[in-house]
C-alpha cells in the first residue's frame, strides 16, 4: 500500500472508535439528563395533586403529558391535574369509557415525546388494571430500596409504543396506592440519531484526513524522488551519489545508500583494475616474450648445428642464449611485476625483507650474465643484517633491474659494485655503482623522473631498459624510497635506493 | 664432500640440477615426491634444495617437518610461482633462501656455496687465511712464523676484512668503523693505510685485496 494511503486510512482508523467514544458519552449524558427530567417531572406531578388524585381513585389512575406542539390545547400536565378522570384528557379520536384513553394518548408517538406516569402500591402492584407490570428490573431495585431506578424502554407491551426512558422511584407516601411510581417518557427515535453531530464529525476526520495526506505530501515526494535516483545511480553503475541534502531520515537513508554506493563503486573498480591488468598482462607477455624466444631459438639451433656438424660452437652464439634467456626471465618478472603494481596496493604484499639477502641474491641472478662479457660484478653488506618492510619479490626485481641495467650496458671487462650501506642513523642505502659509458645530461635528467607510461616505454625501448628503470621507479615510490641517479666516480652511472630502515623481525 | 638433497618433481630440471650438483663438486640425492621428503631424514645432509610445488606433500610442509623435527639443516627453496606470500612464508617457516625459477646453473651453485660458507661469519678466536694467523682476541699477526707489528688502526682494518673472509667490505663502512673518528678518517685516509698494511704483511700483503668500487677483501687464496 502506497504511503498515502496508509497515512489516510491510519487517521481514519483512529478516528471511528474516538466519534463513537464520543457519541455513547454524549447519549449517556443525554440518557442521564432526560432521567433526571423525567424523575423531577414524576414528583412535581405527584406533590401537585397527584397523590390526592392516586389516592381517591388508584383504579383510573394515570397522568399523560403529550408533547410540546402537539393538538392538546392545554399542557398536558394540567390536562391531568385536577381531573378526577382520565376521559377529561385531550381530545383524539373516540374517548374510551374507562382509562382507555391515555393508553391511547400514549399511542402517538409521532407527534414526539410522551410522558405517562402510573401509580404503583407498596406492593408494587398498581391498582390501575391498565397501568403496565413494574419492569423487573426497576421492581428489583425498588425492592431493594432505592430511591429510584431508570432504564430503557423499549416502547415493548405490543401496544406499539416508540422506544424512550422509564423511570422508577418512591414517593414519600409509602402507605397508599401511590407509594411507587413509574414514569415513561417516549421519544422519536430520529431525535437521538438526529442530535448527533454527524456531519461535522464527518467533516473532521475529512480534515484530518486531508492534513495528514498534505503533510505527507512531501515525505512522498522525497521518497519518490530518492528511488528514482538510486534507480538511476544503479543504471550507471554508482558513478554519481544521489542527492543527500537535509538532515531527516530521508537523506539519511540517502546519505547510507551512498556509502553503500561508493563501497560498490570501489569493488566495480578493484574488478575492473584487475581484469584491466591481467587482460595487459597477458598480452603484453604474449607479444614480448616471443621476440626473445625466437632470438634464443635461434641460437641453439646454430649451437645445435655446429655441434652436429662437428664444429666448435661458436661461444659469441653461446653467450648471446644465455643472455636472451635471462633477459627473457627479466622480461616476464618485470611484467607480472607491472600486473601487480597496476593492480594496486592489495595485491603487494608487506613483510620484513633482509637487504642483505636481497642484495646477494641479486648478485647472484646476475653472475652468469656479468661473467661471459668478462664483466666483474661484486657486493658489500654492513655487518649485522639490515632490515626493511617490502614486498620482497618487486624490491628484489626494482634493484635487479637497475643492476641488470648496470651490465648490460657495460663494456667488457667493465665493473659493477652493489653497495649496502646505512649512511645514517635510520637510512640504508643501496648504490649501484658502474664504470660503464656512461649517460649524456639529457638522459641523466630524464632517468630520475617517472616520464612515459609502462606501454609506452616498452615500446619504445626495445630491449626493456625503460620497463625496467620505470618498474625501478614504481616500486620504489610505492616503498617510498628515493631513487637517485648520478653519474659514478668512475665515469659511468650510479644508482642509489634510500630509505628508512625497518626492525629486524 | 657435501651432501646435498634435492626436492625436485621434475625429472628434466631434476637431472639437470643433479647434474650442476656434480659438476660443482657436491653429492646430490634427488627425491621427487613430498611424501617420500617426508620420511627422509635431514641429518646426513649439508643442505636441501626443495621445490615449492610438489606432488604428494606440499613443499612447505616438507619444511615444516624438517624444522618440526628440530634440524637446522640449510633450506634452499625452489620457487616457480614469484609470489611474495610463498617466499615470506618459506623465510617464516624456516627456509633460509630462495631461487626463483628460471636460473642458471651458476647462480642456484653460488646460493648454495654462499650458504655452506655462511657460518664463518661468526670468527672470534683465530682466523687463518692467505697465509696469516690472524688472533682477533690477542690482536696479533702472525705471517711465516713472524709477528707483524701493526698499528691500532692497521690491525682493526685486518680484524674487520679477517672476521669476515671472503667477502667484500665497503670503504665507507672501514672508514666509519676502522678510523679514528677524531681524526676525520675520510676513504682517502683508509686506502693510505691500506697500503701500509700491505707493506707491513709482505707476500701476504696481496691477499688483502682491491674490490672495484666497493672497498676491500681478505681474499683465501691471494690473487
Amino acid at each position: 500500500m502506497r504511503l498515502r494511503a496508509r497515512l489516510a486510512l491510519t487517521v481514519l482508523a483512529a478516528s471511528a472508535p474516538l466519534l463513537a467514544g464520543i457519541a455513547w458519552l454524549r447519549a449517556d449524558l443525554r440518557e442521564q439528563g432526560a432521567d433526571r427530567a423525567l424523575r423531577e417531572f414524576a414528583l412535581a406531578r405527584m406533590e401537585s395533586g397527584g397523590r390526592e388524585r392516586c389516592e381517591a381513585d388508584p383504579a383510573f389512575f394515570t397522568i399523560v403529558a403529550g408533547p410540546p406542539g402537539a393538538p392538546p390545547p392545554r399542557p398536558p400536565g394540567v390536562v391531568g391535574l385536577g381531573d378526577p378522570r382520565p376521559d377529561a384528557l385531550p381530545p383524539p379520536p373516540p374517548p374510551p369509557p374507562e382509562g382507555g384513553l391515555p393508553a391511547d394518548a400514549g399511542a402517538s408517538p409521532a407527534r414526539g415525546p410522551v410522558t405517562q406516569l402510573w401509580a404503583y402500591a407498596a406492593d408494587l402492584r398498581s391498582r390501575n388494571p391498565r397501568a403496565p407490570v413494574l419492569p423487573e428490573p426497576l421492581a428489583a431495585e425498588m425492592k431493594a430500596g432505592a430511591a429510584f431506578a431508570s432504564g430503557a424502554f423499549d416502547g415493548g407491551d405490543g401496544d406499539g409504543a416508540p422506544p424512550g426512558r422509564q423511570v422508577a422511584l418512591r414517593t414519600r407516601w409509602p402507605d397508599g396506592p401511590c407509594a411507587f411510581v413509574l414514569a415513561r417518557r417516549t421519544d422519536l427515535p430520529q431525535d437521538d440519531l438526529g442530535a448527533f453531530p454527524v456531519w461535522s464529525a464527518a467533516a473532521l476526520v475529512a480534515v484530518m484526513a486531508a492534513v495528514v495526506v498534505l503533510a505527507a505530501g512531501s515525505v512522498v515526494r522525497r521518497v519518490r524522488k530518492l528511488t528514482e535516483d538510486v534507480r538511476r545511480a544503479a543504471e550507471e553503475e554508482y558513478a554519481a551519489p544521489v542527492g543527500a541534502a537535509g538532515s531527516d531520515e530521508v537523506a539519511d537513508l540517502a546519505r547510507a545508500f551512498n556509502a553503500a554506493g561508493t563501497a560498490i563503486r570501489g569493488h566495480l573498480d578493484e574488478l575492473s583494475r584487475r581484469e584491466d591488468a591481467l587482460r595487459r598482462f597477458l598480452a603484453n607477455t604474449t607479444h614480448d616474450v616471443m621476440t626473445p624466444l625466437t632470438v634464443l631459438q635461434g641460437h641453439l639451433s646454430r649451437i645445435r648445428q655446429a655441434a652436429a656438424e662437428g664444429r666448435p660452437v661458436d661461444r659469441e652464439t653461446a653467450t648471446a642464449a644465455v643472455e636472451e634467456a635471462h633477459y627473457l626471465t627479466s622480461l616476464v618478472h618485470n611484467l607480472s611485476a607491472v600486473a601487480k603494481l597496476d593492480a594496486g596496493p592489495q595485491q603487494v604484499h608487506l613483510a620484513p625483507v633482509c637487504l642483505d639477502d636481497l642484495v646477494r641474491r641479486v648478485l647472484a641472478r646476475h653472475q652468469p650474465l656479468a661473467s661471459p662479457r668478462a664483466i666483474d660484478i661484486e657486493c658489500a653488506v654492513p655487518e649485522s643484517p639490515v632490515w626493511f618492510d617490502a614486498d620482497v619479490t618487486l624490491l628484489e626485481q626494482a634493484v635487479g633491474n637497475v643492476v641488470g641495467n648496470a651490465v648490460r650496458y657495460n663494456r667488457p671487462g667493465g665493473h659493477v659494485a652493489v653497495l649496502l650501506e646505512e649512511p645514517s642513523a635510520t637510512e640504508f642505502s643501496i648504490r649501484v655503482v658502474d664504470d660503464g659509458p656512461g649517460v649524456t645530461d639529457a638522459q641523466l635528467a630524464r632517468l630520475g623522473e617517472r616520464s612515459y607510461r609502462t606501454d609506452d616505454a616498452r615500446r619504445r625501448d626495445p630491449d626493456g631498459s625503460g620497463l625496467g628503470l620505470d618498474i625501478a621507479r614504481r616500486v620504489a615510490e610505492f616503498h617510498r624510497l628515493r631513487l637517485t641517479f648520478r653519474r659514478s666516480e668512475y665515469g659511468g652511472l650510479e644508482a642509489e635506493f634510500r630509505g628508512v630502515r625497518g626492525a629486524e623481525p | 664432500m657435501h651432501r646435498v638433497l634435492l626436492v625436485e618433481d621434475d625429472p628434466s630440471l631434476g637431472r639437470q640440477i643433479v647434474g650442476y650438483l656434480q659438476d660443482a663438486g657436491f653429492d646430490p640425492t634427488w627425491i621427487t615426491d613430498g611424501d617420500s621428503a617426508l620420511r627422509e631424514s635431514p641429518k646426513p645432509y649439508a643442505l636441501v634444495i626443495l621445490d615449492l610445488m610438489l606432488p604428494g606433500a606440499y613443499g612447505l610442509d616438507v619444511l615444516k617437518h624438517f624444522r618440526g623435527g628440530g634440524s637446522a639443516v640449510p633450506v634452499l627453496i625452489l620457487s616457480a610461482r614469484n609470489e611474495t606470500r610463498d617466499k615470506v612464508r618459506a623465510l617464516q617457516l624456516g627456509a633460509d633462501d630462495f631461487v626463483t625459477k628460471p636460473f642458471f646453473p651458476e647462480e642456484l651453485v653460488a646460493r648454495i656455496r654462499a650458504r655452506l660458507r655462511r657460518p664463518t661469519l661468526e670468527v672470534e678466536g683465530t682466523v687463518t687465511v692467505g697465509g696469516m694467523e690472524i688472533d682477533l682476541a690477542a690482536r696479533r699477526v702472525v705471517v711465516a712464523g713472524r709477528d707483524v707489528d701493526l698499528t691500532r688502526v692497521e690491525f682493526d682494518l685486518l680484524a674487520a676484512l679477517a672476521r669476515r673472509p671472503g667477502a667484500a667490505v665497503a670503504r665507507s663502512w672501514l672508514a666509519e668503523n676502522v678510523l679514528d673518528p677524531e681524526r676525520e678518517g675520510t676513504e682517502r685516509t683508509l686506502d693510505v693505510h691500506v697500503s701500509r698494511l700491505r707493506r707491513k704483511l709482505g707476500d701476504a700483503g696481496r691477499s688483502v685485496a682491491t674490490v672495484w668500487g666497493v672497498g676491500y677483501r681478505l681474499a683465501e687464496s691471494p690473487a
